[in-house]
């Protein structure tokens, strides 16, 4: 499954100042006006089976971005529902998948890159021990020692209503002049701690000289980079599914082994 | 005619009474070190609150005298001064003030903090705007502690039957709007809001009585 993105931009993340170029490719805000949106269709199955568009929006003083992922494929006329879409993928749900890729300047005792929420939460805000962005699972009644963060919107089922699955944040609190770089992505999880990506966007959160957060660049495609892949095994223990290119290639190479070892056996045997 | 007086607080806890057109510092009030949070004035300017953040303290500035300490931080109190709320992790709590016995709870734990609020001119309903990373630590105040997962909600209370209003809360509104004179209406002058399944942009008018949310056009507003 990919996303199929309507405004393809080669994108590279890095802090060594390349960050600063993808502020460049991505759209910025006109002046007073919440960025965005960014869409994108999602295919599975070869065919569109939804549409994710995010977009910025003001709170009271800060701006977020804030979107969904909603389903189009239908059923008897009417779009499925998240939860008839994942039966129908033969998944067992969907969620997003956040990274904080670079912090300008570094903030001491933060090091990035990290997967947004980290295993148990960053700071005071507790978070589950999955890679994924929502919570799937609330925390004990009593929060552990350290955390005193917590809100039933975090929560993953908290975000499913029908045919959407929501999205949001709000990030704010660093220094003032303090950019941020994010990815996210739209993740089919099928249980059994294996994945899939179904595409992603990138976005910067800057800190402004009020100390208030403005979202000043939206766009995509965000590209799923092996190192992303490498830290969600490592840290989480969860496998991208294999593509059907990489079953292929591994059945050849299974039967070129299995030819060749008969072979062998053959001829020690004459 | 009643002098006016400047009021300050500090980030390591003093909270300084000044004569504004003489600039005389009447009083100086040692909090414990820490951020001097809220300041209010009570009781016809006679009673003086300062807040930091797990408590409060009470002068009565015709003495200079501490008349009272309560151990948890008061977000605001009602115009007509009889009620306050508190927060913690298990919720918003309404409280009567002078008794400062409990009210209610009024909404139920964990969830983020309070940022902002207002209540309505007849101090029926309070709205409070609750934003990741409130309330923030002595090192991050005023800004909030730093959250890259973070979330922004308000919500709307009927003081009189503590209750939610769901109604208001279902539209996932981010920002704080305003009371109408008469209490009767609450107005969100440019504010997107969750409506039939769409994220709608524009100028709307949350009715207090029947609960229901219409489009305020140019001219209504």
């Amino acid at each position: 499954m990919k996303g199929n993105h309507s405004k393809p931009i080669e994108h590279f993340y890095r802090k060594s100042g390349l960050a600063l170029l993808i502020v460049a490719f991505l759209s910025t805000p006109a002046f007073g006006l919440p960025i965005g949106p960014y869409q994108f269709d999602v295919a599975a199955k070869g065919e569109t089976v939804g549409k994710v568009s995010v977009v910025g929006e003001a709170s009271g003083n800060n701006e977020g971005l804030r979107g969904s992922f909603e389903v189009t494929k239908k059923k008897d006329g009417a779009a499925m529902t998240v939860k008839e879409l994942e039966t129908f993928l033969g998944q067992d749900h969907l969620n997003w998948f956040q990274k904080v890729i670079s912090i300008n300047p570094d903030i001491l005792g933060v090091d990035e890159p990290f997967i947004d929420p980290p295993d148990g939460g960053f700071g005071e805000q507790w978070a589950d021990d999955r890679p994924w962005y929502f919570d799937e699972f609330r925390p004990p009644d009593q929060l552990p020692p350290g955390k005193t963060e917590w809100d039933e919107s975090y929560l993953l089922d908290s975000n499913v209503n029908g045919s959407t699955l929501g999205y949001f944040d709000f990030p704010g609190g660093q220094p003032i002049n303090t950019s941020i770089l994010f990815v996210t992505f739209l993740v089919s999880d099928f249980g059994n701690k294996v994945y899939d990506t179904l595409g992603g966007f990138a976005w910067t959160a800057r800190i402004g000289a009020d100390g208030f957060t403005d979202i000043i660049a939206l766009g995509g495609p965000a590209i799923f980079k092996n190192e992303y892949l490498n830290e969600i095994k490592d840290e989480f223990g969860y496998r991208l599914v294999p593509e059907p290119a990489t079953l292929l290639l591994l059945g050849i190479g299974m039967l070129g082994l299995f030819g060749f070892a008969r072979k062998w056996t053959k001829s020690v045997l004459r | 005619m009643r002098e006016r007086l400047l009021i300050s607080g500090d980030r390591k806890g003093h909270v300084t009474v000044k004569e504004a057109v003489s600039g005389h510092v009447r009083y100086r009030f040692q909090m414990e070190t820490g951020v001097v949070r809220e300041l209010y004035l009570l009781d016809n300017g006679n009673t003086l609150v300062a807040t930091q953040k797990d408590h409060t303290v009470f002068w009565d500035l015709a003495t200079g005298s501490e008349i009272r300490r309560f151990d948890q931080r008061i977000y605001g109190f009602s115009n007509n001064e009889t009620l306050f709320f508190t927060y913690n992790t298990d919720g918003v709590f309404l409280h009567a003030y002078p008794s400062m016995k409990g009210v209610c709870q009024l909404c139920k734990g964990p969830m983020l903090g309070p940022d902002a609020h207002l209540f309505s001119p007849n101090d029926q309903f309070l709205a409070i705007l609750f934003s990741s990373g409130r309330p923030s630590s002595d090192s991050h105040y005023p800004r909030s502690n730093p959250v890259f997962r973070g979330n922004t909600y308000s919500k709307l209370f009927d003081l009189l039957t503590c209750q939610e209003i769901q109604e208001f809360s279902k539209l996932d509104v981010v920002r704080l709007g305003e009371f109408s004179s008469d209490s009767t209406a609450y107005d969100l002058k440019e504010a997107e809001i969750s409506l039939e399944g769409r994220r709608l942009s524009g100028a709307w008018r949350f009715d207090l009585t029947n609960k229901n949310v219409t489009h305020r056009k140019e001219e209504d507003k």
